[in-house]
């Protein structure tokens, strides 16, 4: 007899996200471990030696860890503060700098290079962040630093859990050299009045087509809650960028993007926008690979992308006329926005 | 299929009864059990014979979607008879930790297993207990077997439990107490795996190697074009795009099938931007 007809087959019952709180024993007394403990009173917490140990195993299977997404809490490691990479703007910025305080992100989407460069679906959380900060204070007391500190994440949902967004913002403040943004598709309005002002962080809402949201951004914010967190940033103070990056090349495109500019000049005054990023989507060609392995069925990221020096994008002349469009859409409404292009300076 | 790998009869004799497996007489390594879509080795005890036969029956059993281990193992006092699923395990020679993922509920209390190269006595147990978050086992197969079963499977799809048979007191175990507890441990795991997740043979739909070899030989395609020919048709498949559409349109035009490669990589490209809009 068939094992699954004698055993007469019921549905899968998942586990709930953070079941299993994997924590190095070296962290497990910090504060914000201590934080997430009592957040999470009911979960299974297991002693770990090292961050890797959990997070690096072989053939891990991204997908169902997202949607059972467990947490590791890692202490300490040597590095944290990069140079920002090739494919990500600088927006200008002659020493631009990205930090990893946590690793992986609570949304699932399906075209994000995380799945292609981290071998496991779970989150990662630095816990001892001072030691981030001094890495940092070592930079600026060279020179001024441009820092994404919302990059291989996104801080601003995991806020009511880490409260890392709120330190930054005051480290900022406390740090005149410095300058960060925080990347995000959140759509939480309510933190902006409470956090540390400071006119160098910068608020960086990734917005998209409301077809891009509903079928590959799996647990992001839609886009009226990211506009109007993004006017309650700007209200509160902050200064806002609104990306539009990535841009992808669905059916239909022109028509999505030309109704994502219309809804977001409606919510939010351009004039007001600190700048602009357009970019079409872009990904190395290692982390394409694994991308393809992770997301079989997804056709955005099946796209018969043009290889350039390690760099998977659209072709050319598609990538040219997909931000020509959009930037035009955004001039049409504020002929004096600042846009940044990626590989370009700002016009 | 699942595979079920177990070190001692006793141990499989609940399953084997309960899912009417066969005995293999083919099969002479190990003793391997046969049923539709579930097979069972016996493993034999010890850190090389579970290695071993994991290396074994996973290198030769095709389409094994999980790997279950049921057996038994020295526990803190008061566990005795208690079933247990395993959430880490530890080498004691090597002292390397392995973590199964634990996706799927399974509504039975979780312990670290501790695999010692020999067995352990009732002071080593107490002593792993002591402070210890969670009950504390220790067999003799569970991290070799992860281990060796983690080279062909992800860590979700390697479930391992275990029943206390004892507190590590030399003579505790008898061939009787051991039926007697795998007898009691068997329907609860079997309840688990019955909500185990079937595997989908194909999340994406596959380009057959026909439909490719048939459309490369009309672009007279090299091994770069032939990949990125392939990478045009899934796109396509999964887009809705209509490659075949373009295909044929190309026919009528006489620009295929293309009379040498280079046309052909002339003619790909048209077609790529057309249907991709580069």
């Amino acid at each position: 007899m068939p094992w699954n007809e004698a055993l007469s087959g019921d549905e899968p019952r998942y586990l709930p996200r953070f079941s299993h709180l994997y924590v190095e024993e070296g962290a497990m007394e910090d504060p914000v471990t201590k934080r997430l403990l009592a957040a999470f009173p009911r979960a299974q917490v297991v002693p770990i030696a090292h961050y890797k140990d959990v997070f690096n195993r072989r053939r891990q299977n991204i997908l169902l860890q997202h949607r059972c997404q467990n947490l590791i809490v890692a202490g300490r490691r040597e590095k944290s503060v990069f140079p920002g990479a090739p494919v990500c703007q600088s927006f200008g910025n002659e020493h631009f700098y990205y930090c990893s305080s946590v690793m992986n992100c609570l949304y699932d989407c399906s075209y994000c290079y995380l799945k292609g460069m981290y071998p496991s679906g779970n989150l990662v959380v630095f816990a001892d962040l001072d030691r981030i900060f001094a890495e940092v204070e070592t930079l600026l007391a060279k020179f001024p630093v441009y820092l994404c500190v919302s990059y291989d994440t996104d801080l601003l949902p995991l806020e009511g859990l880490l409260g890392y967004v709120s330190r930054w913002c005051a480290f900022t403040k406390d740090h005149p050299g410095l300058s960060i943004e925080i990347r995000t598709k959140c759509g939480r309005q309510d933190l902006f009045a409470s956090l540390p002002k400071s006119e160098r962080v910068i608020f960086a809402f990734t917005l998209s087509p409301k077809e891009v949201i509903s079928s590959y951004e799996r647990g992001a914010g839609s886009l009226a809650e990211r506009l109007l967190a993004a006017r309650a940033a700007k209200d509160a103070g902050f200064p806002i960028r609104l990306c539009f990056d990535p841009m992808l090349a669905l059916p239909g495109w022109e028509r999505a993007y030309g109704e994502l500019v219309e809804e977001t000049a409606k919510t939010i005054d351009l004039a007001g926008v600190r700048d602009f990023s357009v970019g079409t989507f872009r990904i190395s060609d290692q982390y394409l690979a694994a991308l393809r392995r992770c997301e079989p069925g997804c056709a955005l990221v099946q796209y018969p992308f043009v290889t350039d020096h390690g760099t998977c994008s659209y072709p050319p002349a598609l990538a040219k006329r997909m931000e020509e469009f959009l930037a035009g859409e955004l001039r049409s409404r504020d002929p004096e926005a600042k846009i940044f292009f990626w590989e370009e300076p700002a016009t | 299929m699942i595979l079920f790998i177990e070190a001692l009869y006793k141990e499989a004799a609940p399953l084997i009864q309960a899912l009417s497996l066969k005995r293999d007489p083919a099969c002479t390594a190990f003793q391997r059990f046969a049923g539709e879509d579930v097979v069972l080795y016996l493993s034999g005890t010890g850190e090389s014979a579970a290695a071993c036969c994991a290396g074994f029956a996973l290198g030769r059993e095709e389409n094994v979607s999980h790997l279950v281990n049921l057996g038994a193992a020295a526990g803190p006092a008061g566990t005795k008879g208690m079933l247990f699923r395993i959430l880490s395990l530890e080498d004691l020679g090597s002292g390397k930790r392995y973590y199964p993922d634990l996706l799927l509920a399974a509504d039975l209390p979780e312990a670290a297993l501790v695999t010692s190269p020999r067995p352990v006595g009732r002071e080593e147990v107490r002593s792993a207990n002591g402070n210890a978050p969670r009950p504390v086992l220790f067999d003799m197969e569970g991290a070799a077997l992860f281990a060796a079963a983690g080279r062909f499977l992800g860590p979700e799809k390697i479930h391992i439990f275990k029943f206390v048979s004892d507190d590590g007191t030399a003579g505790a175990l008898t061939p009787a107490l051991l039926s007697s507890l795998a007898e009691e441990a068997a329907p609860k795991v079997l309840s688990f795996i019955r909500n185990l997740p079937e595997e989908r043979a194909e999340t994406a739909p596959p380009v057959s190697e026909e439909e490719l070899e048939e459309t490369a030989a009309l672009f007279c395609c090299s091994a770069a074009m032939r990949r990125r020919l392939y990478q045009i048709l899934l796109w396509c498949q999964l887009s809705g795009a209509d490659a075949a559409g373009e295909i044929a349109k190309r026919k009528e035009a006489g620009e295929l099938p293309a009379k040498d490669r280079r046309e052909g990589k002339k003619v790909l490209d048209a077609v790529e931007r057309s249907l991709i809009g580069g």
